[in-house]
């Protein structure tokens, strides 16, 4: 052995060790990005517990690291957070997706939403959203799709199809439907309706038992709607894996408490619903906090004034929700924070924090509200880097002034959100909104940045068979393939460009005169439809026809001749193969709105 | 003979060797002086504490190599010295330089491996990304701090005796570690114990550590400075201690 | 070389008020063996540690192979092996070999050292291994490895059987065979009388006795009887001429200084008295007599 070669060679050794130690991923070419940004000496709950004067590294959408007296690299735009509180951006557990609902919720810090029923034509756009991690107009959407009721039991009033569940043996075909669609998890109604006054009929205890079965036989979550605690320990029974809603006919028995213990199921008490339908909250109180009402939407506002349900006794009713809410808690049972926006009485976004404010008064601590509308959703919903501020987090995040941690209204007091690591915009200004909705539209459909908002649409919302399926290359081309299938009243299969976002959210595009579209493929026919009007959806699509013409067919309008086109408003183009069932495949070639 | 044949037959080698083999050969110095700080760390920093994997790199590596020190001197001089091997080399011509170098370069071994496997378990577990140059300070700033702490333990370990050394240093070691904000951050401490922590060395260190990795911009002028004093106050020390034992 | 080997003089060392060493004189010629003798407490491990350089003289002078033992140069001519090692266990023989090669000038290779000591086929064991006479062995080629011309070995017998304890004596006797000046401390007075050239008595910090073991012992004027009676010790110390009565069962060893007398009286005394032997004194009596008050029964 000679030493001195040992030597040099556990020297190079170590250095070799100390070189290969991973560095930064971005170093310098990305100066002063506003993506990249250091929150320091700000007050952190990390989604559990408060962390004292700590410096937050944001950096490509994620947190890069934190600590306590960071030293902060020069490529970092500094924001000083002293006196404030960073806190995970928010999930509300229990919401229903409609129109803005995704663009208000963000704006109130809330960045991650649980939907319990909304069309299934969002799921698609919403998985493909939060996959891409990009932006910072809405917030994540997580979906049941539309939920598992009797036939016309609670649920189908709305106006959104909702295919029955009409027995046990219905249960396997039906979840399988709800996976194709996209749904994230399952949302069963049992709801007898006698405690609203108007009775309904509503699923047994063997269905939901079906259910659960074939939801978790797909690796899906099941979450109950009840309002009764009977039909809660039934549910709990059949094996459900949350309650959306605190019962609230009567006070929680130990039965249920042990029940619901033993079984280790979440309740999601929506308490702030409760007040809301109830009339039981201070609205004009609510809205003269600084910084709420310019931030509320016309839909948000139209909701919080809404008329609630003809309830018999809102007070008594709130009372025995806060009341079983305080039981749950003490007994150890996990509650998450839900608003079931946009019911009366709610709005989207700032309803989460009312909420916050309810659970506290049903004695849990701060932080352990905070925990419940931040980690522990996240936990229970399996959503890995949400809800949680460290190392390798989502960068989705709410900036408050004061301490939540001492005065749980703190949370009201927002100062930042960042959704993906980008700051959002706070204030809703109507006409900034078109303004900004029409510079978004560009005139190529088919440009880098539109390509990406063409998805596939079929018949299958209206209850058909067919489908299609995109595929999107490099270079910019779109095209179109699957099977159109007779099943429905009108087949169809192709795919959809929408103008706004949300999904199909109404845009002012007067100034656009003509619509040039073009494909090629096989021999067609193929038809264009043309969405628009103050709701999205509610309308049926203007219909025309593409003219076969060289290699393929066309299709140049001028859009002031068509009739009952509501430019102002204008939702989506969609490009569908129509006509006798078969095999189709097309490609777009030319979209454009002049 | 050649340099290499030289060197290979130098006391300054052979001490080194000894003096690194004698401590990786004892389990009762090696495993506690490997194993307790890397797994505080993966304990404290990595499972129980993620957005600290940064910070905690700096503060548990300190505590590991203040601790590599003071034991391997603290308590080792006070072994060797009762158990007659001190005697033995004095009786022999052995150069005490020899003795004194080869063991430092034992303990920045220790120190260098702990350090390493914290980094590399701190950049794979905890996420933690550096500059390569902050990396290099970081091991750097480390391996230099064990000086002042090994002539702490020399300084301890000849004036106590072999029984009372490892009781004595381990009271010392463990309220430093956590006074100086070695485990917990001192903004964490009560605010009563906090203003104690610039006055205990192992917090300048950690002060220096968490400043070259960028992880804290701390004073870093003022951790220097309070570890030269701290480091010429311990020389002083182990002299004063060191002319007793040449008495005795 | 006219000068001794190893010389002290006037040598007086204190610890606080109790002195260790008085006036403490001692010569040893180059290439002979010394053996320092003398009970507990006698100042042994104090001269030692002062012919060694670990203490400094408090009165009087040491020269050790021709130099200060304090300067490291000097040491680099003396081999040691003291009454406690305290090696590092965990270090092999061959390990702890190549340490002691680096503080001397012109060591032994690591088996030539091993060889002298008898102990090569130990190298790769860890010195904890080792039984305390494989121990004692592999400390004495420590001592020899530098090719010292002075040894200083305190007690190296110490703890082992008698017959490991033979062969380590052989091995030094090997060592002054090869020139070496070896200075022995030891409480073996047997191993002392067979092996020194010379022997210093040291007694409550003085020199009481020196010489070769011969003359040491013929200094004495006692002889040594031995006899198996039933008079008991109180009897045999109270005739005539009796100085010193030892027993073993009904077998008595007396020292008498006068032997006539003394047996008249033990065969009037004891008319059954068998098993008479009459002889010279050892240097165990000598060193007892020197050391002990005379007269008094030893143990």
């Amino acid at each position: 052995m000679r030493p001195l070669i040992l030597i040099a060679a556990a020297f190079a050794l170590v250095i070799a060790l100390i070189l290969a130690l991973p560095t930064p991923f971005s170093t310098a070419d990305s100066a002063a990005d506003p993506e990249n940004f250091a929150i320091t000496g700000v007050r952190v709950f990390d989604g559990q517990a408060f962390l004292e004067a700590v410096d937050v590294i944001v950096r490509d959408g994620r947190i890069e690291h934190m600590g306590p007296g960071l030293s902060i690299p020069r490529d970092l735009t500094p924001i000083d957070g002293r006196g404030q509180t960073l806190l995970p951006g928010l999930i509300d557990a229990h919401v229903h997706t409609f129109g803005q609902a995704q663009a208000d919720a963000l704006r109130f810090g809330v960045t991650t939403l649980l939907d319990m029923f909304t069309s299934p034509a969002m799921l698609p756009e919403a998985r493909r959203q939060r996959a891409q991690a990009n932006q910072s107009q809405m917030a994540d959407l997580y979906s049941a799709g539309v939920l598992a009721t009797a036939r016309g039991g609670h649920g189908t009033q709305y106006g959104i199809p909702v295919p029955p569940v009409s027995a046990p043996e219905d249960a396997k075909e039906w979840v399988a439907a709800r996976v194709a669609e996209g749904s994230d998890f399952i949302k069963i109604v049992i709801e007898p309706g006698r405690l609203w006054g108007t009775p309904r009929p509503t699923l047994d205890e063997p269905t939901v038992r079906a259910l659960v079965t074939a939801a978790h036989a797909h690796g899906l979550m099941t979450l109950a709607h009840v309002s009764t605690e009977a039909d809660a320990i039934m549910a709990v029974e059949a094996g459900v894996d949350g309650l959306v809603h605190v019962f609230a006919d009567r006070p929680a028995s130990a039965e249920f408490l042990n029940l619901a213990r033993e079984r280790g199921v979440f309740v999601v008490p929506t308490t702030v619903v409760m007040a809301g339908v109830g009339g039981q909250l201070d609205l004009d109180a609510l809205l003269a906090e600084d910084g709420i009402g310019e931030r509320l939407s016309v839909e948000q506002q139209a909701s919080l004034r809404g008329a609630g349900w003809s309830a018999p006794n809102g007070q008594a009713l709130l009372a025995q929700s806060l009341e079983n809410t305080a039981v749950l808690h003490t007994a150890g049972i996990p509650l998450l924070a839900g608003s079931d926006a946009p019911n009366p009485g709610t709005a989207h976004g700032l309803s989460v924090h009312v909420e916050l404010e309810f659970l506290v008064q049903a004695g849990m601590r701060p932080d352990q509200a905070l925990h419940a509308a931040t980690l522990l959703p996240a936990e229970h919903f399996g959503l890995e880097d949400r809800g949680c501020i460290r190392t390798g987090c989502r960068a989705d995040l709410l900036l408050v002034n004061g301490d939540p941690g001492t005065d749980i209204r703190a949370t009201r007091q927002i100062a930042a959100v960042w959704k993906n690591g980008l700051p959002v915009t706070l204030e809703r200004s109507p006409a900034e909104t078109a303004a900004a909705g029409t510079a978004r539209a560009a005139t190529d459909l088919l440009s880098a940045a539109e390509i990406a908002r063409w998805m596939p649409s079929d018949d299958r919302f209206l209850g058909g068979r067919s489908e299609a399926q995109l595929e999107r290359d490099v270079d910019g081309k779109i095209s179109v393939g699957g099977e159109l299938a007779a099943g429905s009243q009108f087949a169809y299969a192709g795919l959809l460009w929408s103008a706004g976002q949300p999904f199909m959210s109404p845009i002012d595009l007067t100034e656009r005169k003509r619509l040039l579209i073009r494909v090629r493929g096989d021999s067609g026919p193929w038809m264009a439809m043309l969405f628009s009007g103050a709701t999205p959806g509610a309308a049926a699509p203007l219909q025309l026809p593409l003219i076969p013409g060289g290699d393929g067919a066309g299709l140049n309008v001028n859009l002031a001749d068509v009739a009952g086109l509501e430019m102002g408003q204008f939702q989506a183009i969609g490009v569908f193969a129509v006509g006798s069932p078969r095999d189709f495949g097309f490609e777009l070639v030319e979209a454009r709105l002049e | 003979m050649n340099a290499g044949a030289r060197f290979e037959h130098s006391a300054h080698w052979q001490f080194t060797r000894a003096a690194f083999l004698g401590l990786w050969r004892m389990p009762a110095y090696s495993l506690p002086t490997l194993l307790f700080p890397v797994g505080f760390y993966v304990f404290f920093g990595l499972l129980m504490n993620p957005a600290f994997a940064q910070w905690m790199l700096a503060t548990f590596a300190t505590f590991g190599v203040v601790g590599t020190a003071l034991f391997a001197f603290g308590v080792g001089v006070a072994m060797e010295r009762s158990q007659g091997w001190w005697l033995l080399l004095r009786a022999a011509p052995t150069p005490f330089s020899a003795v004194l170098a080869g063991k430092l370069a034992a303990v920045m071994g220790f120190a260098l491996m702990i350090v390493l496997i914290m980094a590399w378990l701190a950049a794979v577990f905890g996420g933690v990304r550096l500059e390569s140059g902050q990396w290099l300070a970081l091991v750097a700033v480390l391996i230099a701090g064990t000086l002042p702490f090994s002539l702490l333990g020399l300084a301890l370990g000849l004036w106590l005796s072999p029984n009372a050394a490892p009781a004595i240093i381990n009271v010392l070691y463990l309220p430093l570690a956590l006074l100086s904000g070695l485990w917990i951050p001192v903004s964490q401490l009560p605010a009563m114990v906090q203003g104690l922590a610039v006055w205990l060395p192992p917090y300048h260190l950690a002060g220096l550590a968490l400043h070259v990795s960028g992880t804290h911009a701390g004073p870093w002028l003022q951790h220097l400075l309070a570890l030269a004093a701290f480091t010429v106050l311990s020389a002083g020390l182990a002299a004063l201690a060191w002319r007793r034992f040449k008495g005795a | 070389m006219n000068h001794p080997a190893i010389e002290a003089s006037g040598l007086s060392y204190r610890y606080g008020t109790h002195s260790a060493l008085q006036g403490v004189d001692l010569a040893c010629a180059p290439g002979r063996l010394l053996a320092l003798l003398g009970p507990n407490g006698a100042g042994k491990t104090t001269l030692v540690k002062l012919l060694l350089g670990v203490f400094s003289p408090q009165q009087g002078k040491v020269r050790v192979a021709g130099g200060d033992p304090r300067q490291r140069a000097t040491r680099t001519g003396i081999g040691t092996m003291l009454q406690i090692s305290g090696v590092p266990e965990n270090l092999s023989v061959a390990e702890l070999a190549d340490l002691f090669a680096s503080l001397y000038p012109d060591p032994l290779p690591r088996m030539a050292a091993l060889g002298l000591a008898e102990v090569e086929d130990l190298a790769k064991r860890r010195f904890g291994q080792l039984s305390g006479g494989q121990r004692q062995r592999v400390l004495l080629a420590l001592a020899l490895i530098g090719q010292p011309g002075v040894l200083v070995l305190d007690e190296p017998g110490s703890g082992l059987d008698p017959a490991s304890r033979r062969a380590l004596g052989e091995l030094i006797r090997a060592q002054r065979e090869r020139a070496t000046t070896v200075l022995l401390c030891t409480h073996d007075l047997e191993e002392a009388a067979r092996l020194a050239d010379e022997v210093v008595i040291l007694d409550r910090g003085r020199v009481i006795a020196s010489g070769t073991p011969s003359e040491l012992t013929r200094r004495l004027p006692e002889r040594r009887v031995r006899c198996r009676t039933n008079l008991n010790t109180e009897r045999l110390a109270a005739l005539p001429g009796c100085c010193q009565v030892s027993r073993d069962g009904d077998v008595a060893e007396i020292l008498v200084r006068d032997v006539n007398p003394f047996l008249q009286a033990l065969l009037a005394a004891d008319p059954l008295m068998s098993d008479l032997g009459v002889a010279g004194a050892s240097l165990e009596d000598a060193f007892l007599t020197l050391t002990h008050p005379p007269l008094k029964e030893a143990a």
